[in-house]
């Protein structure tokens, strides 16, 4: 599998009021044709970030001192914002974390799945009302012609996020970033949006990002996973892997801090501490003041990412240690 | 239920006006939940855990039934006497920024309920408030703090501490984990356990993950539009639930698989969730139901007793 995107040694910071956050420092990963990628991790780990700042479509504070992005062998961060036009919403999709970001509260939401095919010059008015139509459809909405002329607060949360599902793929982008598509869900809800998206993706052949802090939902429907914690990328594993041999000391943390039926009447074992903020890139390893395995090389020395097997690369002084004690 | 009831809600309902049609959020709700044990309340969004919630706490006068708690009846009570009663029953919920005073200082915060009920001298009170951040988990100095400065973890931290002050009896988390990432979920809810045994809390635990109510609750009730279809002692529900929304409910719950070949097939629950305002006829979960039948559409099912202390509102439970 060739890559749809690859981003080498990202890095992002903010400027706040109080200083500056070094959200994303020195990233690297590849998307590959045709999978499902999970970005997995905590509250301000930089998911979004790190893909959404290629797009740009972070706050105007932003700065990217450093960083390459191929898409398509073209680098994001170099185009001019005219190029990057065509490319946000045609070629890449995207879903918001945010539903309010998502969809406008006083536009019917068929109209609001034509717009990025006629703003991108896709089709003409008449196809895509019935692209729309046909998209509401797909996504499972009842009575798609009907809901066509509803408004976004005259449907229920699942059958929003299935319309934000439907105006991120309405122009049939090769890639598609979902940042926590299901998070706000119940989980029957979850179910079957994920089960709506997954089937939309294979029949467009679509490659999928998943930005998610959910273990349950990475595993069960990513190929591969990338963990990242601090701004830095902690481990990736293509899924088998991650579910059987995770060798971060920070992924065992969040595997076992994952609740499951089989935990009742067993006592929980949280990572300690909070997640730190990022008033400076890390020095050592971003997650070595809460690590129970965390040596004096740890917080001096930053780890970088290497391989475990030819599918699993690990960023952690201890990775091996780690991984002959899981098995 | 076992041990001496603390709270017995019997027939409680709820609508609200919409326009000109009414929105039937609780409909005739009855559980007792005995002192010192939690109540897990699950269901999808809009299923009437919070209005429920509310209703226990008497923060909202039901249309019908009744509330007692700790051998009150909550609705015969003069406004004085429900003030004083309040003390014993408090709520935390999901936002805690948006619950905490943010122009106060964490120790304002938490020493707040002891004003409102007179509760000792300065003095005193700054001494509770200390010993109270100390015990969940946050330091003394946490009090001069204000709560934008904390984080998510740190600032629910700070509303149990609010919440616990006054030494409640029966406390009311509604989505109190939600907002948090897992690991500090983990943190709180091991915390909110320990305070449980050492203080004989009840708990009322309303939350859209599962796994968080099987994991701390006694018993769990199931809403759908508004009823309990489901309410048994917890390790029953989770070995056998009966009520077919129950199984949908539990089987979309996404665990880590033991392998990729054992992923989930994601298979979602038919249809969407009716208006509580157009209820359906019969039994209001036949429209979704992979076990509906004639008898379902038109006949609203009956609670059934599949064990001495577990009941299913379905025609068919305790028979698949
Ligand atoms: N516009 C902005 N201005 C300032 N800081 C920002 C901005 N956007 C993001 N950040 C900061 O950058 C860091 C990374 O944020 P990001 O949104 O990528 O986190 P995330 O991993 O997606 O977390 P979440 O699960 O909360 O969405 C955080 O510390 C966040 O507060
Ligand atoms: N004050 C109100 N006026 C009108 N309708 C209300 C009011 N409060 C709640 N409702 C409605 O009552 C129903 C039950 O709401 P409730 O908040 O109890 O559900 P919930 O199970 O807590 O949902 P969620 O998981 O989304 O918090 C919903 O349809 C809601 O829109
Ligand atoms: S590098 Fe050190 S601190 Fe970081 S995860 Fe590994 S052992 Fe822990
Ligand atoms: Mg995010
Ligand atoms: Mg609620």
């Amino acid at each position: 599998m060739s890559a749809m995107l690859e981003i080498s040694d990202l890095y992002v910071r903010f400027r706040r009021p109080e200083g500056i956050i070094h959200a994303v420092n020195g990233v690297s990963f590849e998307v590959k044709e045709g999978e499902w990628l999970g970005l997995l991790g905590e509250s301000g780990s930089g998911k979004s970030v790190s893909l959404l700042s290629l797009l740009k479509l972070v706050g105007d504070n932003a700065t990217i001192p450093r960083g390459t992005a191929l898409f398509n062998g073209q680098d994001l961060l170099q185009m001019k914002e005219r190029q990057l036009r065509t490319v946000r919403g045609r070629d890449v999709g995207v879903v918001f974390q945010n539903l309010s970001a998502g969809l406008d509260p006083y536009m019917r939401v068929g109209r609001q799945i034509m717009e990025p095919m006629l703003e991108h010059g896709i089709c003409g008015k008449t196809e895509a009302q019935r692209r729309a139509t046909e998209l509401l459809e797909e996504m499972g909405l009842p009575d798609p012609k009907k809901q066509f002329n509803s408004y976004p607060f005259e449907l229920s949360g699942g059958m929003r996020q299935r319309v934000m599902l439907a105006v991120a793929m309405a122009c049939n982008p090769k890639l598609l970033i979902a940042d926590e598509p299901t998070t706000a869900l119940d989980a029957t809800v979850q179910t079957q949006v994920l089960s709506v998206l997954r089937e939309a993706c294979e029949r467009r052949k679509m490659t999928t990002v998943m930005i998610t802090h959910d273990l349950g939902v990475a595993t069960n429907v990513c190929d591969r996973i990338v963990v990242m914690y601090g701004g830095r990328v902690m481990e990736v594993a293509d899924v088998d892997e991650f579910i059987a041999k995770t060798a971060h000391p920070y992924t065992l943390g969040l595997k076992s801090s994952l609740l499951t039926k089989r935990h009742r009447g067993q006592p929980l074992r949280p990572i300690p501490g909070n997640a730190i903020t990022l008033w400076q890139s890390p020095k050592g390893c971003p997650f070595a003041n809460r690590c129970p395995l965390a040596v004096d090389r740890c917080v001096h020395e930053l780890p970088e990412l290497r391989p475990l097997s030819a599918t699993h690369e690990v960023a952690c002084h201890r990775a091996e240690e780690v991984s002959a004690s899981v098995g | 239920m076992s041990g001496e009831p603390l709270l017995r809600v019997s027939g409680v309902s709820k609508s609200f006006r919409v326009g000109r049609q009414r929105l039937h959020a609780v409909r005739n709700v009855s559980f007792v939940l005995p002192a010192g044990q939690t109540l897990g309340l699950v269901g999808e969004s809009g299923s009437g855990k919070s209005t429920l919630g509310r209703l226990a706490l008497a923060l909202l006068k039901s249309d019908s039934g009744s509330v007692e708690f700790d051998g009150n009846q909550l609705s015969s009570l003069s406004d004085r006497q429900l003030r004083a009663k309040r003390k014993d029953m408090q709520l935390i919920f999901q936002n805690p920024l948006g619950a905490l005073n943010e122009r106060s200082t964490v120790g304002r915060n938490v020493m707040d309920p002891l004003t409102v009920h007179g509760m000792g001298d300065l003095e005193e009170k700054t001494k509770r408030v200390h010993r109270m951040l100390e015990r969940v988990g946050l330091q003394r100095t946490h009090a001069d703090a204000y709560p934008f400065e904390l984080s998510g973890g740190q600032q629910q931290r700070v509303m149990i501490a609010r919440a616990l002050i006054l030494e409640p009896k029966l406390v009311v988390c509604d989505e109190a984990l939600s907002a948090l990432d897992v690991s500090v979920q983990a943190q709180i809810l091991d915390l909110l356990l320990q305070l449980q045994r050492e203080r004989h809390l009840s708990y009322v635990f309303i939350a859209h993950n599962l796994t968080a109510v099987s994991y701390i609750s006694d018993w769990i009730g199931v809403m759908y539009l508004g009823e309990i279809v489901e309410l048994a002692p917890a390790d029953e529900l989770l070995e056998s639930p009966s009520h077919p929304y129950t199984k949908a409910l539990f089987d979309s719950v996404l665990d880590i698989p033991e392998s990729k070949e054992a992923r989930s097939e994601l298979e979602a629950l038919p249809g969407e969730i009716p208006s509580p305002i157009d209820l359906p006829s019969g039994c209001s979960f036949h429209t979704r139901c992979p076990l509906a039948v004639e008898k379902c559409r038109t006949l609203r099912p009956i609670d059934r007793m599949v064990s001495p202390s577990h009941r299913v509102a379905c025609h068919f439970a305790g028979e698949v």
